[in-house]
């Protein structure tokens, strides 16, 4: 399998020949959005990664691999899925976290309910946008729909995991 | 949107039957599209405030970062510190090129895929259909939140059932294309990415067909009178 960077810029330039050719002042837009994006975000995930890289030195291995490790089973998942649930950040400081963990013991179960639950709860992003444009009856419904979100995820990871002998 | 806005798209609605969205409805007045036609997804990003990129999140984070290094340096030492810092650099380089790709495609797709016709997707179905097609185009809608939940409430304004907007935000919370090339790949490489992808798949239906066996008094949404009454007043 072709390097994961070399994949990402193919397509990168398959889409920017694709709008190129629809129109230019759009593809210079759309650099000019790319560039001050990765500027917006760079400082935080820089930060972000610092953090997590001396949470990792503070926490050992051996704790996360005792807590959420691949043997940990559904104790380790429905741990994951309250620490994932309540991670009060986007994806800048999420990753290095799932990162730090991955290179800890973790199991890959644990981090798929880890990653669910985030993404699925995300807190910090229900306060500032959800509930403001869609309404708390709306968000309630969606959350409550979403309870078990996690452990299914986590359960279907844990099937495949035993498939392809992965932990 | 607005409520005019709303109601006179309600009313194209009961209409036509069925909404139209092109540029070919049959109307002196605008498009009835839920947003103007050929709206970018999100309107482009053309300049930077200061506060943006070292807002609060930026210098909580930093102040947290200078603990947990002041912690590290005392109980383990300077050398961890310095041991950390160079997995940092590692990591960084390795992320890099990764990422700017990865926000090159956002961008570049932002400018392909109109908001319209992602509503279109999803409210031309009904049922079952409407949650798979939210599901679908969930995972391929580009942008975050700002543009996310601006376009379910737009949907929902124009009768999208509740389970077709559960699933939508389900999906592109948990399978959105853009985490996976900006932040999954990058960071935890394509096969955990796809491991990742494979476990969410039916989360979406699941989410959906879940809202749906819910009470019905816990929504202000779906029926149409119930839309309409609020409009009116």
């Amino acid at each position: 399998m072709p390097d994961s960077a070399v994949i990402l810029w193919g397509i990168a330039g398959l889409l920017g020949v694709l709008v190129a050719r629809r129109d230019r002042t759009k593809f210079v837009e759309a650099l000019r959005s790319a560039v001050l994006t990765l500027i917006s975000i760079l400082p935080r995930l820089c930060v972000a990664m610092i953090l997590a890289g001396f949470v990792a030195k503070l926490i050992p291995s051996e704790t996360i691999g005792h807590l959420i490790g691949y043997d940990t089973g559904w104790r380790g998942i429905a741990l994951a899925t309250l620490f994932g649930g309540s991670m009060p950040s986007g994806p800048m400081v999420a990753f290095p976290v799932v990162v730090v963990l991955r290179n800890a013991e973790a199991g890959l179960p644990q981090i798929v309910a880890f990653l669910t639950a985030w993404s699925v709860f995300a807190w910090h992003r229900v306060l500032t946008y959800e509930i403001s444009i869609l309404g708390w009856q709306f968000v309630s419904v969606r959350l409550m729909s979403s309870l078990v979100l996690p452990l299914i995820a986590s359960a279907i990871a844990f099937a495949i995991c035993q498939v392809m002998g992965l932990r | 949107m607005s409520k005019r806005r709303a109601r006179r798209l309600r009313g194209k609605r009961l209409a036509h039957g069925d909404m139209q969205y092109s540029g070919t409805a049959a109307s002196s007045e605008q498009q009835p599209s839920v947003l103007p036609s050929g709206e970018p997804l999100s309107p482009p990003r053309l300049a930077l405030t200061w506060r943006e990129v070292f807002g609060t999140a930026f210098w909580v984070m930093t102040l947290a970062t200078l603990v947990a290094g002041a912690v590290c340096w005392h109980l383990k030492g300077p050398d961890v510190v310095r041991d950390s810092f160079a997995g940092d650099i590692d990591l960084l380089l390795f992320i890099a090129p990764r990422f700017g790709a990865g926000m090159l495609i956002a961008a570049f797709l932002q400018k392909l895929v109109h908001r319209d016709k992602v509503a279109r997707y999803i409210s031309e179905g009904a049922g079952f259909k409407a949650v798979a097609i939210a599901t679908v185009v969930g995972g391929l809608t580009p942008g975050g939140p700002m543009t996310s939940f601006p376009l379910v409430r737009a949907l929902r304004e124009v009768g999208t059932g509740r389970s077709a907007l559960v699933a939508y935000i389900t999906s592109w919370s948990t399978m959105g294309f853009q985490r996976i090339l900006n932040w999954e790949i990058p960071l935890m490489g394509p096969d955990f990415a796809l491991l990742r992808l494979a476990s969410s798949l039916p989360l979406p239906l699941i989410a959906g067909m879940t809202s749906r066996l819910l009470p019905a008094d816990a929504e202000h949404t779906v029926a149409p009178d119930k839309d309409a009454a609020r409009n009116a007043r």
